[in-house]
């Protein structure tokens, strides 16, 4: 991968520029602000944009600039943190089932395929259901309903790793299971679930701030995007407006993570991974 | 199958314990009760709380298998007639939006397939790249506002009749037609290169004929194994857009009673989706078998 081949990359460049823009909104978000999120002013209800609310207030005289803005920090930190809990928890079990032993191999891989059975984001629902709606579960939700993907995924990664010959050179020559794992099968499973995780991680900010429009992930008075739009799906007929900038917000998310990732693939040289 | 389906009961059990005590208080209190310590004690012997976990499983078990989970909270209701009731809606729902995504990603993936590079291969790159990055739920309400609000075309009030499915549907459909046309290009761009289709096109086949007598079959094979994630990706989906669409079915339900703490409809909902989902997987695996020459070969094979 050469400095010229990353300029020629345009999925790359555009994805990393959307995700850079994002991150400095979602990390410098409360300080650029232009008003208080939260300060409710009832004498300025659905006021239309204008100078001092460049994209009007809500239905509470909130500013909803400001609040795009802190809530991505909420839907932008939640999503990647989810996305790495999820992928720690597939790459961990994964490889302890394709390199375990076969009991143990088969004990994981019939666990897999219980929690399969359930469409994953019922199986959220009723874990949210069963710890009350809040961030929290919301997280806990999402991880337990997507991590089983991706452990046999990877599972399937370690198989085909296990089979090439210098791993099987190195098993002759004694080498320990950790090591082996450590030195010559991570080596080969990390880049494709890296970028899987970019792509993924365009998935689970569709997901969380999917239940945070349903109300059953962040809680108002917080600032979450999938939150706000739920908010002015109350008002669609009185402030139509109010639903464009959150929608967009994720939208532009989404495809800035799915743009990287499939560019990453395209510089790594990697064989594009159906997770299903 | 059936030690899956035993593998699933066993978690659905699971979710009620996932916070201890809670479903019991929470009982109690809803039916109006002192919390006391005697009286809860009480109660709970009725409920059969008070057993070892295995006994209270298989109590569980053998009326979870004819759906009986009690009386919903908040309607007071059989569980079980309530979703009953409202599973025709969401099977309507989510089998119009399968039919509009198999549709939508032939129509745009196989013109796409066979000039790699023309200008509708681009224009259904652009496609699919927006699509998938769209939330379904914002495009839901787009469209909502743009038919039921702007143009008045398409009523708002939440009843499953008629043509009202399409608009619901198509929102469904979409983020996963995006992904399915990709898929289905990509199979005909692989047929298309194959030595059958180039001896077809010399003896001077016209090509409805190649595409429909030689590529068809062999193109999409393949991607059947996919319907049955995709019917999963459905019954999540709905979640949402029954929600936005004020949908008269199980998933909308389902969500208004995680908001208000109804425990018996979540973990009804939550069972019947499994139950659908795993049967709708044995199918695609059947019909597969069924199609496909080289496994039913194999599955004599293994049979002898």
């Amino acid at each position: 991968m050469s400095w010229a081949g990353i300029f020629h990359n345009k999925s790359l460049l555009l994805g990393g520029a959307l995700i850079g823009f994002l991150l400095i909104t979602a990390i410098a978000g409360p300080g650029l602000s232009p008003n208080d999120p939260f300060q409710i002013d009832l004498t300025h209800r659905f006021e239309p944009p204008c100078q001092t609310y460049l994209f009007g207030t809500d239905h509470l005289g909130r500013c909803v600039l400001s609040r795009l803005l802190w809530g991505s920090g909420i839907s932008l930190g939640s999503s990647v943190c989810i996305t790495a809990v999820i992928m720690c928890l597939g790459l961990g079990i994964g490889i302890m089932s394709g390199m375990g032993s076969q009991r143990v191999d088969f004990i994981i891989m019939r666990m897999v395929d219980m929690l399969l059975s359930f469409p994953s984001l019922v199986l959220t629902l009723g874990i949210i259901g069963a710890l009350g709606p809040s961030l929290f579960s919301a997280a806990v939700g999402i991880c337990m309903g997507w991590w089983p993907v991706y452990a046999r995924l990877v599972r399937g990664m370690v198989l085909s790793a296990r089979e090439k010959e210098f791993v099987t050179a190195a098993r002759l020559t004694g080498t320990s299971g950790i090591r082996m794992t450590t030195r010559h099968i991570l080596p080969q499973v990390l880049p494709p679930v890296l970028v899987l995780a970019s792509l993924e991680t365009g998935t689970m900010i569709l997901v969380f701030s999917g239940l945070g429009f349903l109300g059953l992930g962040v809680q108002p008075p917080q600032p979450e995007w999938g939150a706000m739009l739920n908010e002015a799906r109350t008002y669609i007929f009185t402030a139509p407006y109010l639903m464009i900038a959150p929608g967009a917000a994720i939208f532009t998310a989404v495809l800035g993570f799915s743009m990287l990732g499939e560019g990453l693939r395209q510089a790594m040289q990697i064989k594009a991974v159906n997770p299903w | 199958m059936v030690p899956l389906l035993i593998g699933v009961s066993i978690i659905s059990f699971g979710l009620s314990h996932l916070s201890p005590g809670k479903v019991g208080d929470l009982l109690l209190r809803q039916s109006g009760g002192v919390t006391s310590s005697e009286s809860a004690q009480r109660f709970k012997q009725e409920l059969g709380l008070d057993k070892p976990l295995p006994v209270q499983y298989l109590h569980w078990l053998s009326k979870a298998v004819r759906l009986e989970f009690g009386a919903s909270f908040s309607t007071g209701e059989s569980v079980r007639q309530e979703m009953l009731k409202r599973l025709p809606a969401t099977l309507k729902l989510t089998v119009t939006a399968f039919s509009i995504m198999i549709g939508l990603s032939l129509l745009v993936g196989i013109p796409a397939g066979l000039r790699p590079g023309g200008l509708f291969d681009h224009i259904s790159r652009l496609f699919s790249t927006t699509a998938i990055a769209l939330p379904n739920y914002w495009l839901g309400m787009l469209l909502l506002y743009l038919f039921g609000v702007h143009w008045k075309i398409f009523s708002i009030t939440g009843d499953a009749s008629g043509w009202r499915v399409l608009l619901p549907a198509l929102t469904l459909a979409i983020g996963m037609s995006a992904v399915y046309s990709r898929l289905v290009r990509e199979r005909f761009l692989e047929v298309f290169s194959q030595d059958y289709i180039r001896t077809a096109q010399a003896k001077g086949l016209a090509l409805p004929a190649i595409l429909f007598r030689h590529a068809f079959k062999n193109a999409l094979m393949p991607l059947v194994s996919l319907w049955g994630m995709s019917l999963g990706y459905m019954l999540g989906g709905s979640l949402l857009i029954e929600t936005i669409f004020s949908w008269p079915g199980v998933a909308n339900f389902a969500v208004q009673a995680v908001l208000n703490r109804d425990f018996p409809v979540t973990q009804c909902y939550v069972v019947l989706m499994a139950l659908i989902f795993s049967l709708s997987n044995l199918t695609v695996d059947v019909l597969q078998t069924l199609a496909d020459p080289k496994l039913r070969r194999n599955v004599q094979a293994k049979k002898v």
